[in-house]
């Protein structure tokens, strides 16, 4: 498993923007640090082209610089937001991209997340696996991304996703429920051959 | 004939985890320094002084008349006022045989009788 990624406290990102938007230029770059590792992955899973991630990135971290005066402590934690930020940005260019894109090309109309998962697998399994990852219902999918390839806890995906640690084990448990299915039913194909 | 060995997730999982890792973009300087001047720049316009100048209740010019109306507003109750006054006062002074002379004098002498002539030449005016 990957190390954990969201071992700061989120209290800590608050204080840190409450102390940028005193004009701190310190914790600018602490939360950029921080945060924009995190961003750029997410944008990239999403949309599967760097560039494009960078752009993302840049733009969701401009917006958290412009809250930054006007936020309120407590109401949200800046990693969520800025996740949500992240998302939308990506769906935006998804959406205007579509057009210019052969419709046949179009993996997956909501959230393309593991398509760039499924270009960068190693193996027939991983990539079979990624096809499975991709075919999940999206929070399904986005629960099992932020566990295993974000590494991150069951509180945090959560706090991410909007719902409690119940909804998140019971996500987690019909994902990889689906998965084993899905790899099952590859391999007696695979099996067949 | 050979058995396969049953799936094991978990480890289908780190694998692609590790191949995901393997290929995540990092963080480069220029992106790094972009968003740095991002943030200084959005810094710098959040202290810098403001344009436009604070919204006030009372609008540019104004003064509050007995608190109640801002200048504009004011202005427009006092111009009324003074129009009504002065119409009723020059016609007070005319008399009603000013009217009469514009023709309008008999369809007053009515008012005048039941009211006076100052309201007779103040409904004159109007």
């Amino acid at each position: 498993m990957p190390a954990m990624l969201d071992t700061h406290s989120t209290d800590d990102d608050a204080l840190l923007l409450a102390r940028f938007a005193a004009g701190d230029q310190g914790a600018a770059r602490i939360l950029t640090d921080q945060l924009l590792p995190r961003v750029l992955r997410q944008a990239w899973r999403l949309l599967g082209d760097e560039a494009e991630a960078e752009d993302v990135a840049q733009d969701a971290m401009l917006r958290l610089w412009r809250q930054a005066g006007d936020w309120r402590a407590g109401e949200a934690r800046v990693s969520t937001w800025l996740y949500r930020v992240t998302y939308n940005l990506c769906i935006d260019r998804i959406r205007k991209r579509r057009p210019t894109v052969p419709i046949e090309d179009v993996a997956e109309p909501t959230d393309p997340a593991p398509s760039a998962l499924e270009r960068l697998a190693n193996s027939a399994e991983s990539r079979a696996l990624a096809r499975a990852i991709l075919a999940l219902p999206e929070r399904q999918r986005r629960a099992l991304v932020l566990r295993h390839f974000e590494g991150m806890s069951n509180p945090a995906i959560g706090e991410r996703l909007d719902c409690s640690v119940e909804a998140v084990e019971s996500l987690l448990a019909r994902a990889r429920r689906q998965l084993a299915m899905d790899m099952s039913k590859e391999r007696e194909v695979f099996g067949n051959d | 004939m050979t058995d396969k060995a049953p799936f094991d997730l978990d480890a289908a999982l780190a694998a692609l985890a590790i191949d995901e890792r393997a290929a995540r973009p990092a963080v480069s300087e220029s992106l790094q320094a972009r968003v740095l001047g991002d943030a200084a720049a959005a810094v710098a316009t959040a202290a810098a002084p403001s344009r436009t100048p604070a919204p006030s209740a009372v609008r540019s010019g104004g003064f509050r008349l007995f608190g109640l109306f801002d200048a504009w507003t004011g202005a427009a109750v006092v111009a009324v006022a003074l129009c009504l006054a002065i119409g009723l006062g020059v016609g007070y002074r005319a008399g009603p045989e000013v009217l009469a002379q514009a023709g309008l004098g008999d369809v007053k002498v009515a008012v005048v009788a039941e009211e006076g002539d100052g309201l007779f030449l103040s409904e004159g005016m109007l």
